[in-house]
């Protein structure tokens, strides 16, 4: 999915996975060779989707400060 | 033939213990378990392995399986404690530190949870032996074998606090 520019360990991928279900963002829908199956649930879309508009505001607000020399106000 | 190793105290110094077990490996001695404090090898060829230690709860296929795609063979998996081997250079367990964390921070509480019992059980000993003469020896005893039980849990409990407090100072 990132052509290898991210890596996750999979002590921190496991770590991250009991957390997601925890909270109810993923849930499991199968097996397969041992491994667990996931799929995003309706809240956790909900929670990505708003996350994900969070961060390109950021960067739009980033990139015009960049752009204005780092005089974003006056 | 095997060989032993004394472990330098895997909750105290976990980096030295995996510098010790790859050290073995280039010398031909691969782990193979673990008895007490002792580490059991077993010889084979020379080889650059790269060793981990994780410390989750419990062990389960899933997890398992997630280190195998990654490259990581556990070679000790119990309950609580896991040692894995990879290839030198394999890409580290945790790829963020605030995981790590997470995870050290988790089993120092439950360490500290756990040393609190025989604490308190040693004192009610102490005091009891004083206050029943006829069984002055047993509480004696009771209360010394609580103490041995405390310490096998507060000194892992100050291990992962320094090591938290080292990673956290890591993170900034």
């Amino acid at each position: 999915m990132t052509a290898g520019s991210v890596e996750i360990g999979p002590a921190t991928m496991y770590t991250t996975l009991k957390k997601l279900k925890q909270a109810g963002w993923i849930a499991g829908t199968g097996e397969e060779d041992s491994k667990i199956l996931y799929q995003i649930t309706a809240e956790g879309s909900t929670l990505l989707q708003e996350n994900f508009e969070r961060r390109i505001k950021i960067v739009e607000i980033a990139k015009q400060a960049f752009h204005s020399g780092g005089k974003l106000y006056g | 033939m095997a060989k032993y190793r004394m472990s330098n105290g895997w909750a105290i110094s976990p980096g030295k213990d995996m510098l010790l077990l790859k050290r073995m490996s280039r010398q031909g001695w691969h782990v193979t378990g673990m008895k007490g404090m002792l580490y059991s090898f077993e010889q084979g060829g020379p080889h650059d392995y790269d060793y981990a230690l994780n410390m989750e709860e419990r062990v389960t296929p899933e997890m398992m399986a997630l280190f195998e795609a990654s490259g990581w063979t556990p070679v000790v998996a119990f309950d609580g404690l896991q040692i894995f081997r990879a290839e030198a250079g394999a890409s580290p367990i945790f790829s963020d530190s605030e995981s790590e964390a997470e995870l050290l921070s988790k089993n120092r509480q439950q360490y500290g949870k756990w040393s609190l019992v025989p604490f308190c059980l040693a004192i009610i000993c102490f005091i009891l032996k004083n206050q029943v003469e006829e069984a002055e020896r047993l509480f004696f005893c009771l209360g010394l074998f609580m103490l041995v039980c405390f310490v096998f849990t507060f000194f892992p409990f100050i291990g992962l606090s320094l090591s938290l407090r080292k990673k956290r100072s890591q993170q900034g």
